[in-house]
């Protein structure tokens, strides 16, 4: 009989193929491997199946908005190692739930007077100031057009059907939300989101998009100044959940003129947690180099994050 | 075949994977002494997997704990353990019954819970990459950049949320013990020397 240790390395292996097939890249090599692996035991196959389940669970629990439960007792009766963090985090998510139900509540009262227009998913449509839309509901995603004015729409949900509204350069993407979009000036846009979460971009900057959610408010005026600008402070942020400060400061570059350098490679492997303003690049700088020991010091337009002088060097 | 196996998948997911716990602790009450808890289950899914169709099958509950019966006499079977057809035969009587009693529909209610608390633990890293994928459909590189990872990061925050997951399915609280069970299991030496079934019925022996 197989030691109970094997058994658990199907487990770990099976999660990381689920994992690799579903949102990794599998090279050629991959599938020759994964079909070894499955033709040396039955038990593989087994363990596989199984995994892709559990992962098919995880995500349907987070695209249908799976409750988080918060922490009532101890943190014994959901298993003896279960991290600290995960309790905070519950309660985070549940204030969350308490201010997403408030702002349900304000959408009803501050209802929007203007023409409704209910688009062939059963998204509807309400347009106010002088609002005009273009709809082109297809089979692989549903795109707006603002031409003018403001918009507010509350999407049917279709995960796999992106919902997209496009105001002059920016574009602002859901599933299943409410939210409402103005033109701004010539090509920028106003975004304020009612309930769930929005992707919101401007041009062809998919990859640096800002996640807003509910309560959340953004403009983005493109045409002003090349590459993207930044939102307001209190939007935008960059939360940091154990990450590398190397991973964090990449990030930071990417959407700040004033650019991070890290002089010391020790503290790039540091990981921190936490949420920062991400036009605040020195306030980072400091908060990372607190934490790694080491100390952020402004030069011209960069803040060097360097080994702290006089002391040892932890291993 | 590909979409024949997502479905199989899907109903996996729906239908077998929350019953994991109930089936498992009774696994390990009925033959934990003979038999490998882990291997009786993973032959099972596999088993499970290779079904060409699953809508034949209206009570997927009492499936899994029949396919797991199955399996179980095959691997005694092939292990050549004395006795095996006899104790098959005694065991049979406590595979759970089909009719959906009060209790099992509340049995069935803790588990669907269990699973829904060890699902809110979900790694922030690893929903927040779900979230990106699947509700706002970016590509896997467009996610990778949008966290500033690497594409391999993005695969190991799902392989680590999955692995999480599956270890807490497989790690049963005693407090979960459906009641009037005992929520504790007699140490394998104990119940070697006394040779008896732990349930106090008539014993059977082992060939040692």
């Amino acid at each position: 009989m197989e030691s109970p240790s094997s058994t658990n390395r199907a487990d770990e292996q099976a999660a990381q193929w689920a994992a690799r097939l579903a949102h990794g890249e599998m090279t050629a090599q991959d599938h020759a491997d994964l079909v070894a692996w499955l033709e040396a035991d039955r038990r593989h196959r087994g363990a596989l199946v199984r995994a892709q389940a559990a992962l098919h669970l995880m995500e349907d629990a987070v695209v249908r908005g799976a409750p988080v439960l918060g922490h009532s007792g101890n943190d014994a009766e959901y298993g003896p190692r279960a991290p600290r963090r995960f309790g905070r985090m519950a309660i985070a998510a549940g204030l969350g739930g308490v201010l997403a139900a408030s702002t349900a509540l304000l959408a009803v009262f501050n209802q929007p007077h203007g023409q409704t227009v209910n688009l062939a998913d059963g998204s509807i449509v309400t347009l106010t100031e002088g609002g005009d839309i273009r709809a082109d509901i297809g089979g692989q995603v549903r795109s707006i057009t603002l031409l003018s004015g403001e918009a507010n729409f509350k999407v049917a949900k279709d995960p796999k059907r992106p919902f997209v509204v496009r105001a002059g350069e920016v574009s602002a993407q859901a599933t299943g939300t409410v939210y409402s979009v103005a033109r701004v000036g010539r090509t920028g846009a106003y975004v304020r989101v009612d309930e769930g979460s929005v992707l919101v971009w401007a041009r062809e900057a998919r990859d640096q998009a800002v996640l807003l959610r509910a309560g959340g408010k953004l403009t983005l005026e493109p045409g002003a100044a090349d590459g993207l600008q930044l939102p307001a402070p209190d939007v935008a942020q960059l939360s940091l959940h154990d990450d590398t400060i190397e991973t964090a400061v990449a990030r930071f570059n990417r959407i700040n003129h004033t650019q991070i350098v890290i002089a010391d490679p020790r503290v790039g492997q540091v990981r921190v947690v936490g949420l920062f303003r991400a036009n605040d690049p020195y306030a980072f700088a400091r908060a990372a180099a607190a934490v790694a020991g080491a100390r952020a010091v402004p030069r011209g337009d960069a803040i060097v994050i360097e080994e702290q002088p006089g002391t040892v060097k932890k291993n | 075949m590909d979409a024949d196996r997502s479905r199989i998948v899907v109903w996996i997911a729906g239908e077998i994977l929350p019953h994991e716990a109930i089936v498992r602790s009774w696994l390990a009450r009925r033959w934990g002494h003979a038999l490998e808890v882990d291997d009786v289950v993973q032959e099972a899914y596999c088993r499970l997997s290779e079904l060409a169709s699953v809508e034949h099958i209206g009570n997927p509950r009492a499936y899994f704990f029949a396919t797991v019966q199955a399996v179980a006499i095959d691997l005694l079977r092939a292990a050549k353990v004395a006795n095996a057809n006899r104790m098959t035969e005694i065991d049979w009587e406590h595979v759970p019954a089909d009719s959906p009693s009060p209790e099992r529909i509340a049995e069935a209610g803790q588990e669907l819970q269990r699973l829904q608390r060890l699902l809110a633990e979900m790694p922030w890293t690893c929903r927040q990459v779900i979230e990106l994928r699947r509700l706002h459909g970016l590509s896997q590189a467009e996610t990778a950049r949008r966290l500033g990872v690497s594409e391999c990061v993005v695969e190991n925050h799902i392989a680590r949320g999955l692995k999480k997951l599956l270890k807490a399915m497989t790690e049963q609280p005693a407090r979960d013990q459906p009641q009037g069970e005992p929520a504790w299991k007699a140490p394998l030496q104990l119940t070697e020397r006394t040779n008896r079934r732990r349930n106090g019925r008539r014993g059977w022996r082992t060939e040692k």
